[in-house]
This record gives structure tokens, C-alpha cells and sequence, in this order.
């Protein structure tokens, strides 16, 4: 499986899951006119990684994967869809696969933080939440 | 002007039109060199004159040959200016140049082909092979002055006896040669730059034409908006409403885009004023989409419930957005909503109910922040088993408490030194700072802080702060 790598632009995060690594990211500004055609293919990639881990079930004990979040704005309909995103890692979580989610905020973001603690108690996942 | 002359004379193009087909061009390009080549060549074979009247003084007719060519130019530059000529510069090139190949020819030929007079020849093919004339016309040319020269010699009966002789014969030669090449090479690169010119100009039309159209399509979408925008003026709340129940109060409104996904509401059911500051999700026209159901929803179900707190009309409107948009998917989240604030204060006692939907109410009371927090929950999102219903916060309002209800816009715009958000946390202080101020004051000062803080970025979302002194 091919890593997903997404530029940011003016109104969209970066996107960098690198399946070499193990490492994900979503990273910067995400207001994009129209958020379902940025984030659709975010979340069918990760329900396809998904599908991808559990065909080599044996090794699985061993992957550990890092998902981290480091927004510094996203507007209203981007939530819904960065919630949908954290529903597809729950359900890789289920599936007996560790990821270490890091929230990153800026430390007078009260906003970002509130999000993010609103996001782990909601999905019932536990996040990292590392200040800047 | 060298500039100017250089870009005549070699065919570069500055501001002039590029012509339809190549003939055209190179008539263009006469017509400019005419003015800058036929004043010298008025003068050119003047100088020779007296020279021809000292060498070859037996051969009276040379000098008039020679002023002839200054007639013949003079001629020239006088049709110039007639209309009837304006579109026959090659015409009249040809006709100098003729003239010039022709009698060129004959002057060394009755000069008994002398040495000097055939270095003349030589110069002259030579130097025509830079007009731009069409190719046939110098091919031409080359072949009237082979015949000239060699026809006269033959009937003059030159004996080519000077001993330079075999020297001027290869000049000839390889002036011909020579000419013939170097016109065909300069009118392949004359070609060239006009094509290329025309490419360019055909570019230039395309990208004129796609800009146009967009500018079109982008007044015909903005006139749109504009319009649109009226609609949504008229669901708001009237000033002179507002002012009814809440004397003192200011409302800070600014879309990011023409239409906004932020919108106010206000009901009077007589004991009791509700109001509502709702932020929608998107902006623009989907979020003005979005604000007309708001308003819509919020007036059919006031109009048929009676007395609802405020946290039964938003755990009303969330039913019926859900119901309006389908939204019944468990488990993906709902992607339209949004997020209110409603209160409800009686006009006798002053007593208000709050209930948040991520929103929540701040009121000051002097320097006191007294925050009543939203639930978590936005409107149009699906309850889950483990959600309750909104919280209804109950307080007595006192006399010159100060209400504000506002959306994220205000604080999550971006700008300042590092493009950051302003932050809820400096808003929080900006209310803080300035709560003494009459609210006009503070409105202009909200308005100020923020312009100075966005700088030259965008607008990041809508903005929407509604302040009211009790």
C-alpha cells in the first residue's frame, strides 16, 4: 500500500501518512470550500489500510503507529469530518492495532485543546496532548 | 527612437498590429522604411557625380543616370503620401530598387566594365539583398541586373581587357551568390518573427477572451450573491426590534463572504424575548442555505410550542434538522449543523434562561465574568445513548449587566505577527478590558481590534458578536 501524502494549500492541511514509518500526520489550516472532497479519500484510504493490516493478521502485534494532530485552525464542517477520521482509527484500535494519537496545540489555544479532550472522550480513545 | 526604428526595420514587434498573411507584413515594413531610407537615398548618388565627370568624362549620359535615381526616389517619397500608394510600399521599393539594379548595371557595363564601377555593382547586389521585398522580386532583381550588365557589355562590345578583371569577375560572382543566400535567409527570419508575432497575438486574444469571460461569470455569480444577500437581510431582526427590548445593545456582523452561515434571531411571545446567535456550519451560500432552515425551523416550532425553555427549542431544532436533512446515520457524524446560543429573558423580572450548543454566554456583571458554558453537542448532530439533553442555565439578571453571545469567527481569525488565531483567551480579555465602555464604543473597538489583527490576510470565517446591557 501506497503512503498518502497531500500538500497543504491556503485553505487545506498537509496530509502525511507514511506507511514506511508508521507515522500520520495531519497538519495546518483546514478550511477547505468544499470538506467532503478533501477528507472522502482521507478516510477511504484509512478504512483501506485497515483492510490491509488485518491481511497480514500475524505480524500485527508488532506495528505501533503514530497518529498525530497538529491543527492550528479547522472550521465547523472540518470537525465532522476529522471526527470521522478518528472513528476510522477506533476501529483500527479494535482491531488490536496500537496508535499513539498526539493532539498538538498552541498553548493559548484553549479552543484547540477543549477540541481535541471534546474528540477523545467522544470516540472513547485516548489521546497524547502535547502543548506548544 | 532607435528603439523604435530598429523594431520598423527588422519587423520586431512592439505596439503595431501584426498584419493577417506575411505579404501584408512585409508591405507593412516598406511602408516604415520608406520615410527612414528615402531621404538618404535622395542624396546617395549625388556624391558620385563630379567623381563620374572626372573619370569617365566621355560618357556624358552617367551622371544624368545618376540624378535620375534621386528623381526616382524623389518621385517615390511624393506617392508616399498619396492614399493610392498607401498599400503599395512593395510597389514602390521595387520601383527604387529597380531603378538601382537596373541602371546599377548599366553604369559599370558602359564604364567598360572598370574594376571600380563593378566593386560599385558588387556593393549595391549586395545591399539589396536587406530590403524586404518578397523573394520572387529579388530573385528577380539578381537576374534584370545579370541581364543588364552582361547585355550591355555585349552590345557595347566590352572587351574586358582591364587586368582587374578576373578580380571584379569573382566579386560578381560571389556578390550574386551571396545576395540570392543572404535574401533568403533574411526572409526565413523575417517569416519566423511574424509567425511568431501572430502566435503571440492569437495567445494574447485567448487569454483576453478566458479573463473576460471570467471577469463575466464572476459579476453574473457576485450579482447573484448580492441579491441573495437581500434575502438574508430580511430574515434578520430589524434594528428598531432589537432596540424594542434591549435599548442598549450593539451587533458586530460581518461575512466572510456577501452571504453569511451566522445569523441572529429574535421572538417576542410576549412575557418573554428569545434570542439566538447560531453559527452554521460552511460559509457563503452554503452556509446561508444552512442559516435559512435555522431561521425557518426556530420560527415554525415557536409558532406551534408554546413556552419552550431554551433548551427544549434546541433539543427541538435538533430533531427537526435531523429530520430535514436525513441525518440518520449513526455511525458516520452528521455534516451539516450548528452551533447556538438561545436565551430567553423576561421583560418583567429580568429573570434569563441560557442553553448552548457549543456557544456559550458570557455576562459581565461590573468586572465579574460570569460564564455559563454550552454543551457539547452542535445542533443536526446525532444524540448518542450517553448524551443528555441541553442544559438549561437560570440566572437574575441585574441592571447594567452585560450579555454577549458570539460565534468563533471573532476569535478563530487568523493574522497577526506569527498568523495565528486570535484565540478565545484574548477575546475573553478584550471583553474583559473594555466592559466599562458604552457598547457603541465597544463595538467600534471590537471592530478596530480585529481589522488590525486580520492585517491583509482573509476573513477566516464569519463574524457574529451581539452585545446587550441589560
Amino acid at each position: 500500500m501506497d503512503s498518502l501524502i497531500i500538500e497543504a494549500t491556503e485553505d487545506s492541511p498537509s496530509v502525511m501518512f507514511d506507511v514506511t514509518t508508521n507515522r500520520f500526520s495531519i497538519s495546518g489550516e483546514s478550511r477547505p470550500e468544499n470538506a467532503g472532497k478533501f477528507y472522502t479519500p482521507i478516510i477511504d484510504w484509512l478504512v483501506k489500510f485497515e483492510a490491509v493490516l488485518n491481511s497480514r493478521k500475524q505480524a500485527s502485534e508488532n506495528i505501533n503507529l503514530t497518529f498525530q494532530f497538529k491543527l492550528d485552525y479547522f472550521n465547523s464542517t472540518s470537525a465532522k469530518y476529522l471526527f470521522d477520521v478518528i472513528l476510522a482509527l477506533k476501529d483500527i484500535v479494535n482491531n488490536g492495532y496500537n496508535i499513539a494519537i498526539e493532539w498538538h496545540y498552541d498553548k493559548r489555544d484553549d479552543d484547540m485543546l477543549e477540541a481535541g479532550e471534546e474528540f477523545s472522550k467522544m470516540v472513547g480513545l485516548k489521546f497524547l496532548f502535547v502543548e506548544l | 527612437v532607435l528603439k523604435k526604428v530598429f523594431a520598423k526595420l527588422f519587423g520586431v514587434k512592439t505596439e503595431r498590429i501584426v498584419p493577417a498573411t506575411y505579404h501584408e507584413e512585409l508591405e507593412q515594413q516598406n511602408y516604415y522604411l520608406i520615410p527612414i531610407l528615402g531621404p538618404f537615398l535622395l542624396f546617395a548618388w549625388l556624391p558620385y557625380i563630379p567623381i563620374d565627370k572626372k573619370l569617365l568624362p566621355e560618357i556624358w549620359i552617367i551622371p544624368y543616370l545618376r540624378l535620375g535615381f534621386s528623381i526616382a526616389t524623389a518621385f517615390v517619397l511624393i506617392a508616399y503620401n498619396f492614399k493610392y500608394f498607401r498599400h503599395k510600399s512593395i510597389v514602390l521599393v521595387t520601383f527604387i530598387a529597380g531603378y538601382l539594379v537596373i541602371v546599377g548595371s548599366l553604369i559599370p557595363a558602359l564604364a567598360n566594365a572598370n574594376s571600380a564601377y563593378v566593386g560599385g555593382l558588387c556593393f549595391l547586389i549586395v545591399g539589396l539583398a536587406t530590403a524586404p521585398l518578397p523573394l520572387k522580386i529579388h530573385f528577380s532583381l539578381l537576374v534584370i541586373a545579370i541581364l543588364t550588365f552582361f547585355g550591355t557589355c555585349y552590345f557595347t562590345n566590352v572587351k574586358f581587357e582591364d587586368k582587374f578583371w578576373i578580380y571584379s569577375k569573382n566579386d560578381l560572382i560571389t556578390s550574386f551568390v551571396f545576395s540570392g543566400f543572404f535574401a533568403y535567409v533574411l526572409n526565413n527570419i523575417r517569416k519566423n518573427i511574424y509567425l511568431k508575432n501572430v502566435k503571440i497575438v492569437e495567445q494574447n486574444k485567448t487569454i483576453t477572451q478566458q479573463s473576460s469571460d471570467i471577469e463575466k461569470k464572476n459579476i453574473v455569480i457576485t450579482d447573484s450573491i448580492e441579491y441573495a444577500k437581500n434575502i438574508q437581510k430580511a430574515i434578520l431582526p430589524e434594528e428598531f426590534e432589537i432596540k424594542k427590548h434591549f435599548p442598549d445593545h450593539f451587533i458586530l456582523y460581518k461575512p466572510k463572504d456577501i452571504v453569511s452561515g451566522d445569523f441572529y434571531w429574535l421572538h417576542d411571545d410576549g412575557e418573554r424575548v428569545l434570542l439566538a446567535v447560531a453559527d452554521c456550519t460552511g460559509h457563503g451560500v452554503p452556509g446561508a442555505f444552512m442559516s435559512f432552515m435555522g431561521y425557518n425551523l426556530l420560527e415554525n416550532l415557536i409558532n406551534t410550542t408554546h413556552k419552550l425553555t431554551p433548551s427544549q427549542i434546541l433539543e427541538e431544532l435538533n430533531n427537526q434538522i435531523l429530520k430535514v436533512l436525513k441525518q440518520k446515520n449513526q455511525n458516520a457524524s452528521a455534516k451539516f449543523g450548528m452551533d447556538v446560543a438561545m436565551i430567553s429573558f423576561n421583560k418583567q423580572t429580568k429573570f434569563l434562561e441560557f442553553s448552548g450548543a457549543y456557544n456559550p454566554l458570557y455576562i459581565f456583571r461590573g468586572n465579574e465574568l460570569i460564564e455559563l458554558k454550552a454543551d457539547k453537542r452542535s445542533i443536526g448532530s446525532f444524540k448518542r445513548e450517553e448524551d443528555v439533553d441541553f442544559v438549561n442555565h437560570q440566572i437574575q439578571l441585574l441592571t447594567g449587566d452585560i450579555l454577549y453571545m458570539f460565534t468563533d469567527g471573532y476569535y478563530d481569525q487568523i493574522g497577526g505577527p506569527e498568523s495565528k488565531k486570535y484565540f478565545i483567551r484574548n477575546f475573553k480579555e478584550l471583553l474583559q478590558t473594555n466592559c466599562g465602555s458604552m457598547l457603541s464604543t465597544q463595538n467600534e473597538i471590537f471592530e478596530e481590534t480585529i481589522k488590525n489583527w486580520q492585517g491583509n490576510k482573509n476573513q477566516t470565517d464569519d463574524m457574529l458578536i451581539v452585545g446587550i446591557k441589560i
